[in-house]
């Protein structure tokens, strides 16, 4: 009884659309989804929960299903198996299928997915559509919401006659105007410029919050996940590999994908020479690094070692080092980045404030709390592609 | 909600359908008995509207069309036939569907003329309702004065690219023309042997009458083999109009070959459409039905401008004597050769 | 007691707690605008098309014949004299597509890119291009070229040239000029959904202006070969042309051996049967090709980031050549068709412009009370607007299917039978359908749809809607997928989200593919003529039969005054767009 009051309550307030109270956001949960296209798993028994108000990125390579899963929750895709609810409406459920109109969230989209035949004014005031307001109400809550994103001047604008950014903030605008509970970004920035996806970002990272809406992002720029994100959630291959806060996500990857995907400078095939809890001693050429691991290891095993930029510097102490040679150096305004090569592989994003030129023989040093040792897989997983996009 | 409303639109415009075809359904079982006569004559529509308005237990129903594509539509109808008559120029079609038992045979013995008599099936299988000349050699009088009389003399030299005819694969009374050639010559070979001749004198072959004897209008050719209704429809309109340079006439070269024009009744119908169909037969041949020819304008419906079969027939006013020395084929014979023969005169003369 | 309460609760089990197999399935299937989609096309499409082309190997399973299964009908296909035939019609279609499609591309880029003062024009007759039937283009060419015609009376001697006319050249120009209209509108539409950037992006990089166009063309390349698809397989099922042209000339194509097979006294449609395969096997090709060349690329160039493309502005020698060109395409495309049929409606005899002869209107006050105009055409319009709609609705939907990037397979299937169904001839088509719904197992179950303005209906739209599908592919594949999901997302329902977001961005698109379905059903003869229900012929049919009673003049004013009607509801329908459509809608795809 009380929670039919709650719901009803809940209701009256998002048709009257208290601009700037927070809206009541949704929880998601995500139980046990399925899509495949053919042979292949889109999605595998996919479990996830977002919890109301929260910010949650889910970050994975192209082919990851971060897309399916984004498109899954808005309803514009169906899933083959499993359940997806928002608070406690039941949205997808085997055969059931809730139309995405009816799901009440916005979303924003990689292309912007702008009407040409209609003004920004006019693409807002489309998603208010839903909320039956009055003109007048209308009216001023589009104008609000084109304010917000610092587009108040552009409404009588046709989408051809704005620029790429302005755009995108149309779209933004588009779905903050109806106050949803669920915002839903996909890969909204991938199609800008850096320095206008940065201004982007931050205003998407504090809209969202001003409004108070559960927010689910998709991005394969890990960047941009940790900037955002409350909870960053990593896929590969349909499967979620592991979920937490970005700084759990970056100090603890649950297994080598999550930390080549979250950040890597460089990685090296060892072998394990000594066990200590969770740290072990990696015979690495003729050195040893002390690494972290969340494995179970033991001695002799082969293993991979990977290493966060944040874990090197041109430091010579005669602890957890190797000899390298400066391939490359880049100017970063704070300071320096270099490339180097050691005997056993290449490190990028190896950070000094003094540049050293090219050609020198340094030492390196590993943080050995920021450098992981996994068991290395036999099928060699740090394919290129991950790794480029990774390297910060 | 979409989904709901997109089923109930389609539940609508489902019963909307349904309950148009069952009003239509309707309508045809509460008037009289329908029977549909799938035609291409000119006059038949006039023929059934008398019928139609002569008494009230059957509606003739008009499918008029050209005997190609209407002979195709029956035989794609197959064992289920939706036709209860069938009225076209030509008999071996008719012959055709009664040697394969598809016929019902007249019921009574129609007032034939001499001619008639002569044209019409020994078992009475189906009617002749007149027939027409295949072919007649219209030519152009002002430029060819002496047109050939024989058929050996259109192969000689003088003539020269002068002469045209029909395509038998998309003119349907030119195969008649053909048979009656070979029946004349002796033999199928000798027919085609004359033809090639023919061709080797530069003849022309269009599709059909029109577009034949446009040819002789512009002088492309001089002589048009055609049917000699659309022969005379011709002669008509230029002779009410005289055009200097133009004068077309008409002549009969070799021997002629009478082509009948058939009404034929489906076996396959309901024994009270099938009593219909007889009604409708017996009409057209009666003297109401016969008065129809003499009395409709033949210059825009030249089907009227046949020698008619029935005795006392007054002719169209148009309708000249018939040429004296003319053949009758026999379609049991000639009509299984057509498509043999018409497969040959595209391989031979139309398109090498 | 306890035996009352068990039959109480034991029924609720299985019903309420575990859903029924048969619920499950039955959610499973919902009826959506797709299924009602694969139902249609399997129903007015597929099925009459696989039934009339089982008759090449099982004539009696149709009963054309004894056999159950024979390969006899294949005898004809298989000697040399056909397989030049084929040959001919493969080049025939090839040479008539890429033409077609070129003067096309050219027109297109005229009248959309640049001010030549003549596009005006252009814009204006396209329509009465679509409506010139065949037959009228090649009595036109006659008329000028034969002895005794225009162009002797005017003093040129044009014999050598008509040697080439009355032959295969000739057919080739007729089938193209026939295939040009068509070919210009599904480009037409294509390049205005194309932004200029892609244009300026090429001249900002050092490209000529002849490279910008190269750019601009393979942008376009999924609505040329569209265009060429069509054009190719309405020219390979050709038969009036190429018989009408080849009096003198003697050129085999593919469809005489067809058409032996229908007119064969008995009807063998084993043989027509087989030869339509034959035919397929050249679509097959075409699609091959297709697909080689686009290798599966669409290009979604139609978002919110299009910007409209600027006008090129010529120079006065520009002006001079371009508009020169427009008038004499013009003056071949839509001259030579009027004026064969002013000839052959206002002059006496069968329409020769012999010297004495005066033009008068005769025909056209007689015709007037002819049977064979009022009431047919009045039934023809009726139901061309129902064939249009219906064509233009599922047309909508298959182009959306063919534009997909998914589910290729369907893709496949729905692009081959839809140019199937241009490459064999109306009446193979609609033999089909009489196999189909004449059967009698059809009739047993109540359905006696043949002989019915339903079916006639039906037939028109499967008969349009190869052409209207793919008039509207440019378009519908340039719309990125994303602003429908958009709309329904931010709280629109399909149909309204359609409604909103994708109809006004093809909404002149579908108004002209709905004209073109119009028109063209109008005066379409072979289904009309296999199909109509006794009683009600079409208008078409009362053309041909008055031509069939050599009333050349009447039959031929009732083909005018029908296409004066269709272009005065192309008009009508014109106005009422342009007034009363939301500007949002005129914006896009809108004639310059």
């Amino acid at each position: 009884m009380k929670d039919e009051k709650v719901k009803k309550e809940k209701k009256m307030k998002k048709r009257n659309g208290e601009s700037h109270s927070k809206v009541d956001a949704s929880r998601v949960e995500i139980r046990g989804a399925g899509k495949h296209y053919g042979t292949l798993k889109a999605l595998n028994n996919f479990d996830l929960t977002i919890e109301p108000g929260s910010f949650t990125v889910l970050l994975g390579p192209s082919g990851s299903g971060k897309s399916t899963l984004i498109r899954s929750i808005a309803g514009i895709e169906r899933l083959d198996f499993g359940k997806i609810t928002f608070d406690d409406r039941v949205v997808a459920d085997g055969a059931f299928h809730m139309a995405p109109e009816k799901r009440d969230l916005a979303m924003v989209f990689q292309d912007y997915a702008l009407w040409p035949h209609m003004t920004a004014f006019e693409n807002v005031a489309y998603a208010l559509k839903r909320r039956n307001l009055d003109e007048v109400e209308g009216a001023h809550r589009v104008n609000e919401a084109l304010e917000r994103v610092g587009l108040s001047a552009k409404g009588p604008n046709y989408p051809f006659q704005l620029s790429g950014g302005e755009q995108q903030r149309v779209a933004l605008a588009r779905a903050i105007v109806g106050r949803p509970s669920l915002l839903l970004f996909d890969e909204p920035l991938s199609n800008l410029d850096a320095d206008l996806r940065e201004r982007l970002r931050v205003e998407i990272a504090t809209l969202t919050r001003e409004i108070g809406a559960t927010a689910c992002y998709i991005t394969h720029d890990q960047s941009e996940a940790f900037a955002l994100a409350d909870q960053i959630g990593v896929l590969r291959a349909g499967e979620l590999q592991q979920i937490a806060a970005p700084e759990e996500i970056y100090r603890n990857p649950a297994n080598r994908f999550v930390a080549a995907f979250t950040g890597i400078s460089g990685t090296f095939l060892g072998t394990v020479s000594e066990v200590r809890g969770r740290k072990v001693e990696v015979a690495v050429g003729k050195r040893t690094l002390e690494c972290r691991t969340t494995a179970d290891l033991t001695v002799g095993q082969s293993v991979e070692v990977l290493i966060r930029p944040s874990a090197t510097s041109l430091d010579s102490r005669n602890f957890n080092s190797l000899p390298a040679i400066v391939l490359d150096v880049a100017y970063r305004g704070r300071g320096y980045e270099h490339v180097v090569e050691c005997e056993i592989g290449v490190i990028s994003s190896v950070f000094a404030a003094e540049s050293t030129v090219r050609g020198s023989k340094v030492e390196i040093y590993i943080d050995p709390h920021q450098c992981m040792a996994f068991p290395s897989e036999k099928s060699a997983e740090v394919d290129a592609a991950i790794l480029e996009l990774s390297v910060i | 909600m979409p989904v709901n409303s997109f089923k109930k639109g389609v539940a609508i415009a489902a019963s909307l359908v349904f309950t148009a075809m069952g009003l239509s359904a309707q309508a045809a079982h509460a008037a009289p008995i329908t029977i549909n006569l799938y035609e291409a004559i000119g006059y038949a529509p006039d023929e059934i509207k008398a019928f139609n308005a002569s008494q009230s237990t059957y509606q003739v129903v008009d499918v008029g069309g050209s005997t190609g594509p209407l002979l195709a539509k029956v035989a794609a109808e197959g064992t289920n036939p939706q036709w209860g008559l069938f009225w076209a120029d030509g008999d071996t079609w008719a012959a055709a569907a009664d040697s394969a038992g598809n016929l019902a045979p007249l019921t009574f013995k129609p007032n034939y003329s001499q001619l008639g008599k002569r044209l019409a099936p020994k078992n009475n299988s189906f009617a002749i309702t007149g027939s027409t000349v295949m072919v007649a050699g219209i030519y152009n009088a002002a430029k060819m004065p002496k047109p050939p009389t024989t058929l050996n003399a259109m192969t000689r030299s003088t003539y020269k690219g002068q002469i045209g005819m029909n395509d038998p694969n998309i003119s349907g009374p030119t195969y008649p023309f053909i048979a009656g050639l070979m029946n004349q010559l002796g033999s199928e070979d000798a027919g085609k042997a004359y033809l090639l001749s023919l061709k080797q004198n530069g003849l022309v072959v269009n599709d059909k009458n029109g577009p034949t004897i446009h040819a002789l209008e512009i002088g492309q050719i001089n002589m048009g083999l055609v049917q000699n209704t659309a022969a005379l429809a011709e002669v008509i309109k230029f002779t009410a109009k005289p055009v200097a340079g133009f004068t077309p006439k008409i002549i009969y070269p070799g021997r002629p070959t009478l082509m009948p024009s058939s009404l034929a009744i489906d076996a396959k119908r309901p024994a009270a459409e099938i009593a219909g169909a007889q009604a409708f037969v017996k009409f057209v041949l009666s003297p109401a039905g016969q008065s129809i020819l003499a009395s409709t304008d033949a210059t825009v419906n030249s089907d009227v401008l046949c020698y008619p079969s029935i005795k006392g027939t007054t002719p169209n006013k148009y309708v000249p004597v018939i040429p004296t020395d003319y053949q009758i084929i026999n379609p049991y014979t000639w009509g299984p050769l057509q498509s043999e023969v018409d497969a040959w005169f595209t391989a031979n003369i139309r398109t090498k | 007691m306890a035996l009352d309460g068990e039959l109480l609760v034991r029924p609720r089990v299985p019903f309420l707690n575990r859903p029924s197999p048969f619920k499950r399935n039955l959610n499973r299937f919902r009826v959506t605008p797709m299924t009602v989609f694969w139902t249609l096309i399997t129903f007015i499409l597929v099925i009459p098309i696989l039934l009339f082309l089982s008759v090449a190997f099982s004539p009696r399973l149709m009963s054309q014949g004894q056999q159950w299964f024979t390969l006899a009908s294949f005898k004809p296909v298989f000697s040399g004299a056909y397989g030049l035939a084929l040959l001919h019609s493969l080049i025939l279609g090839i040479v008539a597509a890429v033409g077609a499609m070129v003067i096309a591309l050219s027109m297109a880029w005229l009248v959309l890119r640049t001010n030549s003062p003549a596009r005006i024009i252009w814009n204006t007759t396209i329509f009465a291009l679509f409506l010139a039937p065949s037959y009228l283009i090649a009595l036109g060419w006659q008329r000028l070229f034969e002895q005794h015609g225009v162009l002797e009376i005017m003093g040129l001697s044009v014999s050598p040239i008509r040697n080439l006319l009355y032959g295969p050249v000739g057919i080739c120009l007729v089938l193209m000029v026939k295939g040009v209209p068509f070919a210009y509108l599904v480009i037409a539409n294509a390049m205005r959904g194309l932004g200029e950037e892609f244009e300026q992006a090429v001249r900002v990089h050092g490209g000529s202006r002849f490279e910008a166009f190269k750019v601009m063309a393979s942008l376009l390349m999924p609505s040329l070969f569209s265009a060429m698809a069509i054009v190719f397989a309405e020219a390979i099922s050709d038969f009036g042309v190429a018989s009408t042209l080849s009096s003198v000339g003697h050129f085999s194509v593919a469809t005489y051996q067809l058409y032996q097979g229908i007119n064969s006294i008995p009807v063998n449609f084993p043989v027509s049967a087989a030869t339509s395969l034959t035919l397929l096997a050249l679509v097959i090709l075409a699609i091959l090709a297709q697909n080689r060349a686009l290798r599966g690329r669409s290009f979604r160039t139609l978002s919110g980031r299009t910007r409209p493309a600027t006008i090129t502005k010529l120079s006065i020698l520009g002006k001079i050549s371009t508009s020169s060109y427009i008038v004499v395409l013009l003056l071949i495309m839509l001259g030579i068709p009027v004026f064969g049929a002013i000839s052959a409606s206002m002059l006496e005899g069968l329409g020769s412009l012999l010297s004495h002869y005066s033009i008068n209107f005769s025909n056209y006050s007689r015709v007037l009370h002819s049977r064979f105009l009022r009431n047919p055409l009045i039934y023809s319009t009726e139901m061309s607007l129902i064939a249009a709609t219906l064509a233009v609705s599922l047309a909508a939907i298959a182009s959306k299917v063919l534009t997909s990037t998914r589910n290729s397979r369907a893709k496949r299937f729905v692009d081959f039978f839809l140019l199937a169904a241009v490459a064999l001839p109306g009446i193979v088509f609609a033999i089909g359908y009489i196999f189909t719904y004449n059967l009698r197992f059809i009739n047993d179950i109540g359905l006696h749809i043949y002989g019915t303005s339903f079916l006639l209906a039906l037939a028109y739209s499967a008969n349009a809607l190869p052409s209207t599908s793919r008039s509207l592919v440019g378009n519908m594949g340039q719309i990125q997928e994303s602003m429908m999901d958009a709309a329904r997302v931010h709280g629109s329902a399909a149909p309204r989200a359609w409604l909103d977001v994708t109809m006004p961005l093809i909404a002149r698109p579908l108004l002209i593919a709905w004209l073109l379905t119009f028109s063209g059903t109008l005066l379409e003869l072979p289904v009309s003529e296999l199909l109509y229900p006794p009683g009600s012929p079409p208008v078409a049919v009362g053309i041909e039969l008055s031509l069939a009673g050599f009333d050349y003049g009447g039959g031929t004013a009732i083909e005018i005054l029908s296409i004066v009607w269709a272009l005065v509801v192309v008009s009508i329908a014109f106005f009422l767009f342009n007034r009363f459509a939301p500007p949002g809608w005129k914006r896009l795809g809108n004639l310059r």
